[in-house]
């Protein structure tokens, strides 16, 4: 895992800069609270940063010292090849890579039209989008389902938990 | 004796075990439903109560409160998202479970083990409410600070792979559950101006997100490359040998759970997170947690099931709530005009009473109706994937719209579903994130909190209850180390012999 | 299998349909057509939620119409009164309000105040005491607590409830007034574990509303030894007021129920009139009683004055307490 820890590493750094800073510009509350609420997130952000530095040298170790694990292989060109075949898979399963995107992008735009257009709408075109994307052919899955979950969920939780729900016309 | 038996006459018609019998269905599976809580359901029953007499809405309630804390175990197992926030600790043993197959079992062990700790608690309650209830009245911010960080140290052994990443993946739960208006001095942390985060990021849309949506990311992955196999559901009862490996675990959950639960503020996650744990740390072979062991469903589930009857303790006797679903319940009894606190029990008795009949046979009739029901509950995964994924997406969103009516919260589970996704890629596990989620924000207040009351006085953590826990917890934390260490002894030493 | 299923769930649908029957909305002149949606920006259980829900019965029962609660909580009520000033301003949409709203711009928490809204009516008063225990020997009235704060200033606890919030605030108001300096110990678990705080000798005292530790005031396990409102409470008419005491302080928490800013003055009237009633009624003052909370009953015009008068309050109240938060 050199390449991902190494991401991971530049993540944390940047990630323990981030909330430390933040914390740091918070305004002195000595009055309020003995330690006031900048004291969590400044010990966050070091332990962030001195765990990228940890990551970083278990990768040193690895690449640089070790070089070679328990098997013989060189941890560098294992994790090259690694990577490598991950691609290949990716390219070959490009379904399942764009249901992985799609799905929270819709899912996403779900949130932000709900209160508009409504909720039946809102689901009948989610369900049915996202069954295409699961690879469902079956037309009357892919209409009844939709429609089904619709109906459900409403006589659920409109009517009988009386839970509020943005509705165009039902 | 007397008023205990009057009252259960009265309370013993038709009409309300009836009601409890429904209350109960009712609660089991509004429970079942990803995102909405025991607590939502507690609170959408109670203007119902209004029109009622007291002993009817106490069966009633009680019976929903009861189910629901179990029927999130129905979720976690099948799908992996717990069904309210009591059940989180379950999908990590629960679910695997299922997936090999084990479905009914894991349903059938949760069932007995909520039981077990229902009706463990209810005992305390009965026998030693107001003992329980001083202890609690006691508990003050060292205290918590002392409970909270112990469970946190029990991310020690929830590490997965690397202990480094397990940490992070702690420090991250804890830094996310920072975010929000800070209690002590209303400092806004992370909000980035954003009202909706001043209350924080919110337990529900984090869980949801954390499990439902990242490991059906994970599965959607999956979708054309294998034709998954259905998944097998098998027989509910978990055979008598199982059940009898299981008495152990299920006692210590119970106890755990009820303890916390008589804590005013702290419920159902916190028993579920510390009760798993600390089983996983005491066990002879912490690896097996998370593969898809009995144990790990039994103990997080007599846990929270015995947060029920424990929460009731400081409601009655301190008119302080024990958890949030608590919270909502002592509207009923303000509502009927029924003082809580220690005059309850001389000035309404038969209140006091009627509340343990109904908390027994919620627990009761939660038994029978979870397991004869759970083959049918079960059935759900034998649902195409191609469908079933979409449509668990789908509940996922609504179920987190309803749990708070606006929409900002599914932004926050969305966020919460691919976090979980990603930091799975980079082979982090959840286990110490989730740890850090229910009791960082907990940890961190009540320290500086005691510190503040104390006066920037350090030793206010080692006053006489604090420092029994902190006791405590060194010892369940430490002896395992050394039982390991005793037998590695033990075991190199006969080795060189033999 | 699979397609019996489908023509099930299609049949369903047509039923579900069939049974919605209308459900449009009618003229204005004909309010409410429809249910009406009572936003309450707290979790449910807590004072505010249970008083919304009272009224909210109390309106279905006697006027016929149908409310339905919609818990928004968050943002120390600033996320249910944003979705308020979102929403339609044709009175199906209102919301039971706190004092919260005057302390949300002074804090920066969001930019609204009371001019953004309609208000329909006041409905309860909360106070907020000063508290000791029934045992104290250090100080046993509120000039002997001034007393002893001034010469051990910082010394005293002082458990109150949320940072930013009414109580807190009223600590802080306190402090001014009096000239003494207390170490605040806020606490965001509710006014009840602020009182068990106070029995454990956590805190030396405390400045909440009474709520559920009313019981401890009756056993004399605590004491009362000032009030914070304008006049002193027909429960405890022997507790001085901070005023009477000479100290320019008076914080209480006050509740009512408003609309989105623009809706219209007819449907104002209705609502108006509705939660008038309910709040005048019998059955929602035993209640308020059974609660230990202060009734209040104010019209729409003294109720948005109220509400002005609040928001002039903190602000000034946050302008002159810059020096504690640099």
């Amino acid at each position: 895992m050199i390449i991902g820890d190494s991401i991971l590493a530049v993540l944390l750094f940047a990630l323990g800069g981030y909330v430390y800073g933040t914390a740091a510009s918070w305004p002195d509350y000595s009055r309020l609270s003995v330690l006031g609420p900048e004291m969590g997130p400044k010990l966050l952000g070091i332990a962030f940063i001195i765990a990228g530095v940890l990551l970083l040298l278990q990768v040193a170790n690895r690449a640089f010292i070790k070089k070679v694990n328990a098997d013989g292989e060189n941890y560098v060109q294992k994790d090259i090849a690694n990577a490598k075949a991950k691609f290949a898979y990716l390219k070959e399963h490009w379904k399942g890579v764009i249901a992985l995107i799609a799905l929270p992008v819709m899912m996403w735009i779900y949130a932000t039209v709900l209160p508009t257009v409504g909720f039946e709408i809102c689901t009948l075109v989610f369900l049915f989008v996202a069954l295409l994307i699961c690879q469902e052919r079956r037309w009357y899955i892919l209409l009844g389902v939709p429609v089904g979950m619709t109906v459900v969920i409403y006589l659920l939780f409109r009517l009988l938990l009386n839970v509020p729900l943005p509705l165009l016309f039902l | 004796m007397e008023a205990f038996w009057s009252a259960l006459v009265d309370s013993f018609t038709v009409g309300n075990v009836f009601l409890s019998i429904v209350a109960t269905f009712a609660g089991i599976v509004i429970g079942a439903i990803p995102g909405l809580s025991a607590t939502m359901a507690v609170a959408i029953l109670i203007p119902f109560t209004y029109k009622m007499g007291m002993i009817a809405s106490l069966a009633m309630l009680l019976g929903v409160y009861c189910g629901a804390v179990y029927g999130g175990s129905i979720s976690a197992i099948l799908l992996n998202i717990p069904g309210t926030p009591a059940a989180i600790m379950t999908t990590l043993d629960g679910n695997p479970m299922a997936k090999k197959g084990e479905g009914g079992k894991a349903i059938g062990v949760s069932t007995i083990a909520s039981f077990c700790g229902g009706i463990i608690s209810c005992v305390f309650l009965i026998v030693c409410c107001s003992l329980l209830a001083l202890v609690a009245q006691k508990f003050s911010y060292p205290e918590y600070f002392v409970l909270a960080a112990f469970g946190i140290c029990l991310v020690a052994d929830s590490c997965g792979e690397s202990f480094l990443k397990g940490i992070v993946s702690g420090l991250i739960g804890i830094l996310l559950s920072l975010v929000g208006m800070d209690a002590l001095t209303g400092q806004q942390r992370f909000t980035f101006g954003n009202p909706y985060l001043l209350g924080g990021l919110g337990q529900v849309p984090a869980l949801i997100g954390l499990f439902g949506m990242s490991e059906i990311l994970n599965q959607v992955f999956e979708l054309g490359v294998s034709n998954k196999k259905k998944m097998k559901v098998g027989r509910v009862v978990p055979d008598k040998k199982t059940l009898k490996r299981l008495v152990p675990t299920i006692l210590r959950g119970s106890l755990i759970g009820t303890f916390i639960g008589a804590l005013p503020g702290a419920g159902g996650p916190v028993a579920a997170s510390i009760a798993y744990n600390t089983e996983k740390t005491n066990s002879k072979d912490p690896s097996k947690f998370g593969t898809g062991i009995p144990e790990g469903v039994a103990a997080p589930e007599s846990a929270n099931n015995a947060v029920t009857g424990g929460a009731i303790i400081p409601m009655l006797a301190l008119a302080v709530p024990g958890d949030g679903t608590t919270a909502v319940l002592m509207s009923a009894f303000i509502i009927k005009g029924i003082d809580l606190g220690p005059m309850i029990f001389s000035q309404h008795p038969e209140v006091v009473n009627t509340t343990y009949i109904f908390l027994i046979l919620g627990n009761i009739f939660m038994l029978i109706l979870g397991l004869s029901l759970a083959r049918i509950f079960a059935k759900v995964i034998e649902v195409d994937n191609k469908i079933l994924l979409p449509v668990i997406l789908l509940i996922c969103m609504v179920g987190t719209f309803a749990s708070a009516s606006n929409t900002f919260n599914i932004y926050v589970m969305i966020f919460f579903g691919i976090l979980g996704f990603v930091m799975q890629r980079f082979r982090f596990s959840l286990t110490p994130m989730i740890l850090g989620l229910v009791l960082g924000s907990m940890a961190e207040e009540n320290f500086r909190s005691a510190l503040t009351m104390s006066q920037g006085d350090y030793s206010v953590f080692f006053r006489p209850i604090s420092l029994v826990f902190i006791i405590i917890a060194a010892v369940i934390l430490a002896w395992p180390r050394v039982r390991r260490l005793i037998n590695k002894r033990k075991a190199g030493k006969s080795g060189t012999e033999a | 299998m699979k397609k019996l299923l489908c023509l099930l769930l299609a049949l369903s649908l047509v039923f579900a349909f069939a049974a919605c029957g209308t459900g449009g909305e009618g003229s204005s002149t004909d309010f409410p057509t429809s249910p009406i949606t009572m936003i309450v920006p707290q979790d449910p259980g807590g004072d505010t939620d249970l008083i919304a829900r009272q009224v909210a019965s109390i309106v279905e029962q006697n006027e016929g119409w149908t409310v339905t609660i919609s818990n928004q909580p968050g943002g120390s009520t600033s996320v249910g009164l944003l979705q308020l000033q979102a929403a339609n301003p044709d009175g199906y949409t209102i919301l039971c309000n706190a004092t919260n709203l005057s302390l949300l711009k002074p804090q920066d928490i969001a930019d609204i105040d009371s001019s953004d809204f309609a208000a329909i009516a006041g409905c309860n008063s909360e106070s907020c005491y000063l508290i000791v225990r029934g045992d104290e020997d250090r100080f046993t009235t509120m000039e002997e607590f001034v007393a002893y704060a001034k010469e051990h200033p910082g010394e005293l606890n002082v458990g109150t409830g949320q940072a930013g919030g009414v109580w807190a605030l009223a600590c802080t108001a306190f402090e001014q007034g009096a000239g003494i300096d207390l170490n605040i110990v806020a606490n965001a678990g509710g006014i009840a574990q602020v009182g068990l705080t106070l029995l454990n000798g956590d805190v030396d005292c405390a400045i909440i509303s009474l709520g559920t530790n009313t019981m401890y005031v009756e056993s004399g396990e605590m004491k009362l030894l000032n009030n914070f409102s304008a006049e002193r409470t027909e429960a405890y008419p022997d507790v001085p007021t901070a005023i009477e005491c000479g100290y320019d302080i008076e914080v209480t928490s006050n509740r009512g129920f408003l609309a989105p800013k623009d809706t219209p003055q007819e449907i104002i009237d209705i609502l108006e009139a509705a939660f008038l009633k309910a709040i005048e009624s019998e059955e929602y003052q035993t209640f308020l009683e059974n609660m230990n909370s202060g009734y209040m009953c104010l019209n729409a015009e003294d109720y948005a004055a109220m509400m002005a008068e609040e928001d002039a309050f903190y602000t000034e109240l946050f302008a002159a307490n810059t020096e504690g938060v640099s």
